[in-house]
Order: C-alpha cells, then sequence, then structure tokens
C-alpha cells in the first residue's frame, strides 16, 4: 500500500525548533508554518533526508543518522532559503525608492558620489535631505573610499540586491584573476578618469569607518555632519544570493529583483528586535573579512591605491593607509549562524505578512 | 495500448546518456509506435529534473523553470508508453520523489527504472566526472571524501545520492510495488556492445535493432588526460564563463578529442580503495537481492572484477600530462583558426553590407526622403505632407 505521509527529517525538525525559539510568545500565531517547512524538499545539493539517530539501530544505508542539534547550519539555511522562495513571491515587492534630487537651482551646491556604494548610499541621502543636488553637471566629484573588504562587501551587496548570486569568496576569486577591483569600486581608475575634468573639483575621502567617511565627505562639501547607520551586512547578502539563485529558478529571472527587494523590506522595516538592534551597531564580529587566499593580493591593491593616491596630487581627505583589509582576525568566511538567524527572522515576518501560498 | 510510465532516475556513468540520445534521436519514430519521449530538446529531462529538484547548475538552471510540469502533463495524456529518463533524478529527496510521482497520473502505471554498475568501476567514473564539471580536486582528496562516514562534503553528498543503489531505490521504490521496480545491470567489460542497449530495449519494449545506436558511448578519459583538464580546471574556474566551458573544454576537448586517447593508462582504484568499494559494493548486491526487484542482466554484473593496475593522477609523470597538454592545445588552436576563419568571412559579409546600404543611403531619392523627413521635424507643412505619404503608402516607411 502506498503511503501518503512523509516523516520529517532532522532538518526539517530542527528548522521548526529553531523558528519556535525564534518566535518565542508568538509560536502559537504561526499555526500551519511548521507543515510549510515539512512539506518543502530542501533545494540544491546536500543532505539528503537525515534520519534521527536512534539506538542499536545503525543504518546500512543512505545518510547517516545525525542529531538535530549537530547539524550544520549549511543545511538548515539551505532548507529556510527553500521555504523562503516560495512564500516571498505572494508578498507584494515594495515600490522602489528613488530619493528624488532637489532641481538643480544655481544656488544649490552640487555633487557626485562615487566608490563604495552602501557608504555612497548612506551619505547622499544625508545630503539629498540637506538640498544638495546630485548631478553630472559640474558637480564637485567626492569618491568614498574605505578598507577594501569594506569596499567589496558592500559592491557583492549591491550585486546581490540586484540579482547577484556568486558566493563571498567567489566574487574574491574572480577580481584577483581579472587583476583589478570591480569598476564602481577601482578607486585608481575612478580618479584617474575624473581628474581633469574642468571645473570639477574632486576630492578622495579614505576612511576605516562609515562615520568617518560621512564626516570627512560632508566638511570636503561644506555640509552638515551627517549620522550614519551601520552600512552593511555580509549575512544578508549571503542569504540574497543564495535566494536569487533559487528564484531564477522557481519564478523566473524576471522576478528575482522584486523578490530580493521584498526580502530586503522585510529585513530591513524599523522594528524594534533583537536581531535588527544587533545589525544596527554592526560589532567587529559581523564585519566582512577579506578570504585568506586572497588577502596577500588585497594588501598589494590597498598598497597601490594608496601609492597612487599620494603620488598623484589628488586632494584626499584621510589617510590612505585605511584601504588596507583590516586585520581583525576574522576567518574570511560568511557567519552562516548569522546567515540562518537573518533566514529564520524573515520566514517568520513573510508568514505574518501573510506571504502564504 | 497499456500505459506504463517508465521513470528512469540513475546512476550516471551508467550508459544512460548514450540511451537518452538513441530516445531522443527516434523519439517520432517511437512516438508512432506508441513510445513517448517527450522531449523538444536534447536536454529537456535533464532541465525537468532541474526543475523538480530546484538544483542550480552552473547558469543551466534559468531554463528549467516549469520543465518538470510541462513534461509531466505530456506523460499524463500518454495513453501508451513513456519515458522519462535523467541520471540525476537519483538525487531526489522524499519530498521531491513524492511530488513527482503524484504528478504523472495514476500511480498504478508508475515504473522505476535504475541503471546500475559495479560501484570500483563507478568510483574513478565519477571523478572524472566531476573533472568535466569544473571540479578541481585531486583523486586521493576525493576517495577521502567518499570514505567520510558522516558524509560532511558536497561531493560525497551528491556521490552516494546518485550511486547508492538500494538508497536511491528506497526513495524512489518506496511505494512501488517490487515487479514494477526494474534494476538494469551493466554487463561487465568485454560483453558485447551492445547488450546494454538491448536490455533497456527490452524494457522499454522496442526492437533494438530498430532503434540501433548511432554514435559511440563516450570513452572515459586516461589517467594523464584526467590529471591535465584538473590543472586546467584550476586555471580557467575564475576567469571562463560556464557556456564556454561546456562548449570547448567539455565537449571538444574532452568528449571528441581526448577521451579514449590510446595508450593512456585507465583510471582505477587504488588497493586499500578497491577493498573498501568492493566490500561495500557485495553488501549491496546482497541486499538488492533480498528485496525482490526485477533484475534485467545479472546481480552478478555489479560483484567488482578483480583490481586493475593502479596509476596515480595525483603524481602521474609530468612528461605525459605535457604530451597530453599538448595536444589540448594542438586541438584549440586549431578550433581558434576554424573560428578565426569565420569571424573573417563575417567580417567581410558585414562590409559588404555596409557597403550596399551606404549605396543605397547615397542615392539622390533616399538624401531627398532623409531631408523631406529632416524637414518634417521643425515644419508643419513637411510634417503634414510626410504623414499624408505615410499613409498612402500602407505601410511602415520610418527609415525614410
Amino acid at each position: 500500500m502506498a503511503e501518503t505521509t512523509l516523516l520529517p527529517d532532522a532538518i526539517h525538525l530542527e528548522l521548526v525548533r529553531r523558528i519556535n525559539l525564534a518566535a518565542g510568545p508568538d509560536a502559537n500565531d504561526l499555526r500551519g508554518l511548521a507543515d510549510r517547512v515539512f512539506a518543502t524538499a530542501a533545494p540544491g545539493r546536500g543532505l539528503l533526508d537525515v534520519p534521527l539517530p536512534w539506538p542499536d539501530a545503525p543504518r546500512p544505508f543512505g545518510t547517516p543518522a545525525m542529531d538535530p542539534s549537530g547539524l550544520p547550519e549549511e543545511e538548515l539555511v539551505r532548507l529556510t532559503v527553500g521555504v523562503l522562495a516560495h512564500l516571498l513571491p505572494g508578498l507584494q515587492p515594495p515600490a522602489p525608492t528613488a530619493q528624488p534630487s532637489p532641481w538643480p537651482a544655481p544656488w544649490r551646491r552640487r555633487f557626485r558620489l562615487h566608490g563604495a556604494p552602501s557608504t555612497v548610499a548612506a551619505i547622499r541621502s544625508g545630503l539629498l535631505a540637506q538640498g544638495y543636488v546630485e548631478t553630472d553637471w559640474r558637480p564637485t566629484h567626492v569618491v568614498i573610499a574605505r578598507p577594501v573588504e569594506v569596499m567589496m562587501a558592500e559592491q557583492w551587496a549591491a550585486t546581490v540586491r540586484n540579482g547577484g548570486i556568486l558566493k563571498w569568496s567567489t566574487t574574491w576569486r574572480r577580481a584577483q584573476a581579472a587583476g583589478h577591483l570591480p569598476a564602481p569600486i577601482d578607486v585608481t581608475r575612478i580618479v584617474e578618469r575624473l581628474r581633469d575634468r574642468r571645473r570639477e573639483p574632486l576630492h578622495v575621502v579614505v576612511a576605516r569607518d562609515a562615520d568617518r567617511a560621512a564626516a570627512l565627505a560632508t566638511a570636503a562639501l561644506g555640509a552638515r555632519p551627517i549620522d550614519l547607520r551601520s552600512t552593511g551586512d555580509a549575512a544578508l547578502s549571503d542569504l540574497l544570493r543564495r535566494l536569487n539563485r533559487l528564484t531564477g529558478l522557481t519564478q523566473g529571472q524576471d522576478r528575482v529583483r522584486d523578490v530580493a527587494r521584498t526580502l530586503v523590506a522585510l529585513l530591513e522595516e524599523d522594528r524594534d528586535d533583537a536581531v535588527v538592534a544587533r545589525r544596527r551597531t554592526a560589532p567587529p564580529a559581523g564585519m566582512p573579512a577579506t578570504p585568506p587566499a586572497s588577502l596577500p593580493w588585497a594588501r598589494d591593491v590597498a598598497a597601490g591605491m594608496a601609492e597612487r593616491l599620494r603620488r598623484d596630487g589628488y586632494a584626499v581627505h584621510g589617510d590612505p593607509d585605511a584601504l588596507g583589509p583590516t586585520d581583525h582576525r576574522l576567518p574570511g568566511r560568511i557567519d552562516r549562524e548569522r546567515t540562518l538567524e537573518l533566514a529564520v527572522t524573515a520566514l517568520l515576518r513573510t508568514w505574518h505578512w501573510g506571504g502564504q501560498p | 495500448m497499456t500505459r506504463r510510465v517508465l521513470l528512469h532516475v540513475g546512476a550516471p556513468k551508467t550508459g544512460t546518456s548514450f540511451v537518452q540520445d538513441i530516445l531522443f534521436t527516434h523519439r517520432d519514430a517511437l512516438r508512432a509506435k506508441g513510445v513517448l519521449y517527450a522531449a523538444d530538446r536534447h536536454d529537456a529531462h535533464f532541465l525537468a529534473a532541474l526543475d523538480l529538484m530546484e538544483l542550480p547548475w552552473g547558469g543551466l538552471e534559468r531554463e528549467a523553470g516549469g520543465a518538470w510540469e510541462r513534461l509531466a502533463a505530456q506523460v499524463r495524456g500518454w495513453p501508451g508508453t513513456s519515458i522519462i529518463s535523467h541520471e540525476i533524478f537519483g538525487a531526489a529527496s522524499r519530498v521531491q520523489v513524492a511530488r513527482a510521482l503524484a504528478s504523472l497520473g495514476d500511480p498504478s502505471d508508475i515504473h522505476i527504472v535504475f541503471s546500475a554498475r559495479d560501484l570500483v568501476r563507478q568510483v574513478p567514473a565519477e571523478w572524472q566526472e566531476n573533472l568535466k564539471h569544473r571540479r578541481t580536486k585531486r583523486y586521493g582528496t576525493f576517495l577521502a571524501h567518499l570514505r567520510d562516514e558522516q558524509r560532511s562534503s558536497e561531493v560525497a553528498q551528491w556521490f552516494w545520492a546518485v550511486q547508492e543503489v538500494p538508497d536511491v531505490l528506497g526513495r524512489w521504490a518506496r511505494s512501488i510495488p517490487r515487479d514494477r521496480v526494474h534494476l538494469v545491470t551493466v554487463p561487465p567489460a568485454g560483453s558485447s556492445p551492445t547488450l546494454l542497449w538491448e536490455r533497456f530495449a527490452g524494457l522499454f519494449g522496442i526492437d533494438p535493432a530498430e532503434f540501433a545506436p548511432g554514435a559511440r558511448a563516450n570513452a572515459s578519459l586516461g589517467v594523464p588526460e584526467s590529471a591535465m583538464v584538473r590543472r586546467l580546471n584550476e586555471r580557467l574556474n575564475d576567469v571562463l564563463p560556464n557556456h564556454h566551458y561546456r562548449h570547448f573544454v567539455r565537449e571538444l576537448l574532452v568528449h571528441n578529442n581526448l577521451s579514449g586517447r590510446p595508450g593512456s593508462a585507465r583510471l582505477a582504484l587504488p588497493d586499500e580503495a578497491y577493498r573498501w568499494a568492493s566490500d561495500l559494493g557485495r553488501s549491496w548486491v546482497s541486499e538488492l537481492a533480498l528485496r525482490g526487484y526485477d533484475v534485467i542482466g545479472d546481480l552478478d554484473d555489479l560483484v567488482p572484477g578483480p583490481p586493475q593496475p593502479f596509476t596515480d593522477p595525483d603524481s602521474v609523470e609530468e612528461r605525459e600530462v605535457a604530451e597530453a597538454a599538448v595536444d589540448a592545445l594542438a586541438v584549440m588552436t586549431h578550433e581558434a583558426a576554424r573560428l578565426r576563419d569565420v569571424e573573417v568571412e563575417l567580417h567581410g559579409v558585414i562590409e559588404d553590407l555596409m557597403g550596399q546600404l551606404d549605396k543605397f543611403h547615397g542615392r539622390p531619392s533616399h538624401k531627398a526622403k532623409e531631408r523631406a523627413v529632416a524637414l518634417s521635424r521643425t515644419n508643419p507643412v513637411a510634417r503634414g505632407g510626410l504623414f499624408a505619404y505615410r499613409r498612402l503608402r500602407g505601410r511602415n516607411s520610418r527609415s525614410t
């Protein structure tokens, strides 16, 4: 007789347990989510149908039994992304929120920012709020440069928000194979392109911290100081690139960006919860780190950029040596536990917001 | 006509591509005989597998959205024998298997087909298959990963998901009666080259002579070529896009030129790994014998043969690798020259077309029309005249 009910495996059970834990007192409102998780096959490659351990019953074939508490985070992330990929498209994506630039009246100060994308976006927002105009017509150019691993992380984040699927380590390997940083953060090439434009002053801001970068940029432009939040989260980028890859298959390439925006909006809404609070303060453990294999190259690239900035007479604000990779001794890998934390949070919010089939 | 759905789910390196080639090539003739192999492109069932398992595959998954349901819909509507075949189906989880089986219509019509070869031959073949998919793991590392009982590496997880015969059939056939689970054994080396196809054809209910194979099955890489391809992958992996790799390395270099290179040592297992794989393979044979599946061939085909001489691809003679590399360079140079000839010819065609266009645009009548169009942008009388001209002409004449 055909069996019609499949028992959940260790991965499914552990994920549901973590969801219940994250939901806390709200766990009773999650009726149906557990069934949804159990009915979802973990996408892609990984451990297959992991059984729970049973004493004195070794399995002769198939995936070895595993205690759910010992499952790799990678497997839990894989399954969570699988559930998200099916639930998120049920939510209406947020409308794009392009911040309008004020009308370029002659008395308004004009600027154009280049460099580290997330830091640039944050500073841009503050300047526009002060009535500055971002334009290509005789602006003051400000190149925002930060340590190479921060710029790479921000560029990676910008790429995955636009539907990119590359891993953090792959992004570095490809840049190294190409011999230069990606164009939006290749400070040397940016300043060379901008240097000889008549009536368009050029400033280069180099700083380790986003706050310091903002302070130097506003000083160069004569603007009021801007208060910056943390400008990125590598775990969010990791989650996004996984989701993008799957959304492209399950929903089609034309929906990837919408689903990505929905996920970002879910996780960046202003809520007073522990996960968001931790991301805002961006403790060092959450900072991106250069993969060890790329570290020598990263140092060379940073040193090369610093030498060019000093030698070629640019208006540099800050210390060019700040471009060097930060020596915070982190492993250079994405922290999967953080990715899982964000994924579970996204799943809970998606369920509450009505992203149900 | 009796409805049957033959779902062939593996394993890789058991002649599956060979069988799929025949089915695809003869799909129209098979259909006329009541056998459906629903495929509008050669990789249709592969894409269906990617879709079913939500499996990224070097960008190809972008073409796979909806492929499983499209295939299943055709199978549901077919009154005769339908064949679905791809070797990566074996890696489907129980949830994915349940979805697949539920979508194929009456479950009493479904048969599971699995082609199997002895494990001692499968292990080196699978490492070489990994190389053709851009992997760079050394052979020794690959073997160590397979022997990790926790299956902590992705390569081990995938290998066992598609190759562990009792487990694959445990997932796919758990709700299927034993007489509808067909285990096709790959004959041992030295058997008649047509025997495997005869076994499949018998199961499909077709005449093996009428639907004979055209191309030969892919020969395997030798040891020096394997070592060379592994190093080539290390060099190319971050600089060559997947679609170029598939064309130039996998098809042109490996399948069409380097495979079956005469005189190259064939890849086998080192002694200790041989004993491990042989013992494991024999345990599977014992288990399969107990399960009572319909065996097409002989379970003894799955008992590993005697150990073969082992040449280690991780420490092969550099001279041999160099010879394989020079052969590869010759192939690539020849291909570059051919492509350069095509490029030059295309440039010639483009130049010729541009010349004709310039000649056309230089005609007085055409110049007059261009002046009239330019005038119509600023002169209302000219604009009205052009509008009337276009209406009279009755088709889009925006080029003039």
